[in-house]
């Protein structure tokens, strides 16, 4: 039988790029293609800045995903970004095409391609609603249009142009109820259709991992990963584990797995091991022998790793001033959540020392996961979705 | 019908909030605070949950410091910084972090009524009085020393 035909847009694409929503298009449509005839509309970008042509452009089959890649015209003048961006934080309407033609990647062909293609997808889904890619492209007022925004509280948001952005798609793809919630609250867009849990992640086998050779000296430790930036508010983690080890002296170490960030100023310890980068296969291994995955993070649109360290039925630490992170904590009982050092002083005792509870959270986390962040589960929810159209 | 996520409904002993609801109650009948805190306690704390108050923050100091101070801010959740201003004719009107610099003068005659703090670490006596000439109330000025939290 034919497949119907569905279509991504998005900013960039491809197994060398890193972000967060970058990742999330590409698994998501690699396990649509099980499904559908998936195509990518994308740019020949690979980083954001300055949205400089790194692929060539043209027709490229990657996975089971057929990628059109379309050159950026324009690469990005920081120093008029910049001033663009400080007009738009002030109000300035004036400005909006500017600004959206200056974010980028600005790709005027990628538009115009799917003016006249998008009729032949039974569903054109937008990744991030951020860039000039999903804005332009959700003025063109698709009736099979679908918008992915990974979208969190932040400056940007609040800016008018947006409006029109959360507005114009026949339906939403949401990463978390809170995300939901707040763009309900923000855009009014609770009657469009919608679906939640829209990213999956491959459950690791259930067994017995063995532990990475160079780290089998530590026993008792637990385990961070991630970028080590103050965007994920690494610096707090850093403190507050010093503190607590001055506190509650132990043998417990901290992992951390991840690279830094140019220009970050780390406290050093004894008891925290930066291991860098690690293969995929090792980070398992890692976070499998970890007592709990800690995440500092103060803003998150989803978080994949927790899901992972719950998928090995390893209890998480969360920041509980991001909502996303404490909802997912409290909707798994997987873990605890702390707003401040005390509450992570004592939510890190209380997982060390409850033996009972700890393997009930173990338990919580993984049957939660494998109810709602299989990639069966979030292909048949995807699906529904788009068959609704 | 939309379905949303599956909520963990497995039986057993462990629950989220009441777990938390027990270590709430148990700082506040220790009455645990962060100002005891010996590596990023009292300074740390005090002087965010200040700048939280704030309306309206005008970062004085550009340079490392003043950008490692904007970061801890943003990362505390503080999101009412207005402008930034130095003393450097070379940085002013260059942008940082999407804030266009100002000399100290434009900052004072554009935020008469927000919260100055000072980033630069040999300077800050020297710009508290340079601040208070040109009109900004004492009560407005604020020293912001990263030595004092192990930042620096």
């Amino acid at each position: 039988m034919e497949k119907n035909k569905i279509a991504f847009v998005v900013q960039r694409y491809g197994l060398e790029v890193n972000g967060g929503a970058e990742y999330h298009c590409r698994v998501l449509a690699e396990h649509l293609s099980a499904k559908y005839e998936v195509s990518v509309l994308t740019t020949c970008a690979i980083g954001y800045c300055p949205w400089d042509n790194y692929y060539n452009s043209g027709r490229e089959e990657l996975n089971n995903v057929t990628v059109y890649r379309y050159p950026v015209e324009r690469i990005r003048n920081e120093k008029l970004y910049a001033e663009l961006f400080s007009e738009m934080k002030k109000g300035n309407e004036k400005i909006e095409e500017e600004f959206i033609d200056e974010v980028g990647p600005y790709c005027p062909s990628l538009i115009e391609d799917l003016k006249w293609k998008a009729k032949e997808f039974k569903a054109v889904i937008f990744v991030t609603y951020l860039f000039y890619t999903t804005i332009r492209g959700l003025q063109l007022k698709l009736d099979n249009a679908i918008l992915l925004p990974t979208a969190h509280d932040e400056t940007q948001i609040y800016w008018s142009l947006y409006k029109d952005v959360f507005r114009s798609p026949a339906a939403m793809l949401y990463n978390s109820v809170e995300e939901m919630n707040f763009l309900w609250e923000k855009f009014g867009i609770s009657q469009k259709k919608f679906r939640l849990t829209c990213v999956g992640i491959e459950i690791p086998e259930q067994k017995k991992y063995n532990q990475v050779e160079r780290y089998k000296e530590y026993k008792n430790y637990i385990v961070y990963v991630g970028r080590i930036s103050s965007g994920k508010n690494y610096e707090e983690l850093n403190r507050f584990f010093i503190e607590f080890k001055e506190r509650n002296p132990s043998d417990l170490k901290m992992l951390v797995i991840g690279k830094a960030d140019n220009g970050m100023r780390l406290i050093c310890s004894d008891d925290i091991i930066y291991t860098g980068f690690v293969s995929e296969e090792e980070k398992i291994q890692i976070m499998y022998h970890a007592k709990l995955l800690v995440m500092p993070s103060n803003q998150e649109s989803l978080s994949l790793v927790i899901l992972e360290s719950m998928a090995l039925k390893r209890p998480v630490l969360v920041n509980g001033r991001c909502a996303v992170l404490k909802g997912q904590c409290i909707r798994s009982n997987a873990g605890l959540y702390y707003t401040d050092y005390y509450e992570f002083e004592l939510c890190l005792n209380y997982i060390m020392s409850h033996e009972e509870e700890y393997n009930e959270m173990c338990k919580n986390g993984y049957y939660f996961v494998k109810a709602n962040y299989n990639w069966d589960v979030v292909v048949e929810n995807v699906s529904a979705l788009i068959n609704e159209l | 019908m939309n379905e949303v996520l599956k909520s963990n409904n497995r039986k057993n002993k462990f629950d989220v909030e009441t777990v938390m609801n027990q270590i709430r109650e148990k700082i506040a009948v220790q009455k645990l605070r962060q100002e005891e805190l010996r590596y990023m306690g009292a300074y740390y704390y005090k002087s965010m949950d200040y700048f939280r108050e704030q309306e309206k923050i005008v970062l004085f100091g550009v340079g490392k410091f003043g950008a490692l101070l904007y970061r801890e801010m943003l990362a505390n959740g503080i999101n009412s910084i207005v402008g930034v201003c130095d003393n450097n004719e070379n940085q002013i009107g260059a942008i940082f972090y999407a804030h266009q610099i100002l000399s100290p003068l434009d900052a004072v005659k554009k935020y008469p009524d927000a919260c100055f703090v000072i980033s630069p670490v040999h300077y800050e006596n020297e710009i508290m009085i340079q601040l208070a000439e040109l009109g900004v109330p004492v009560r407005q000025i604020r020293i912001f020393n990263m030595k004092m939290c192990e930042l620096e």
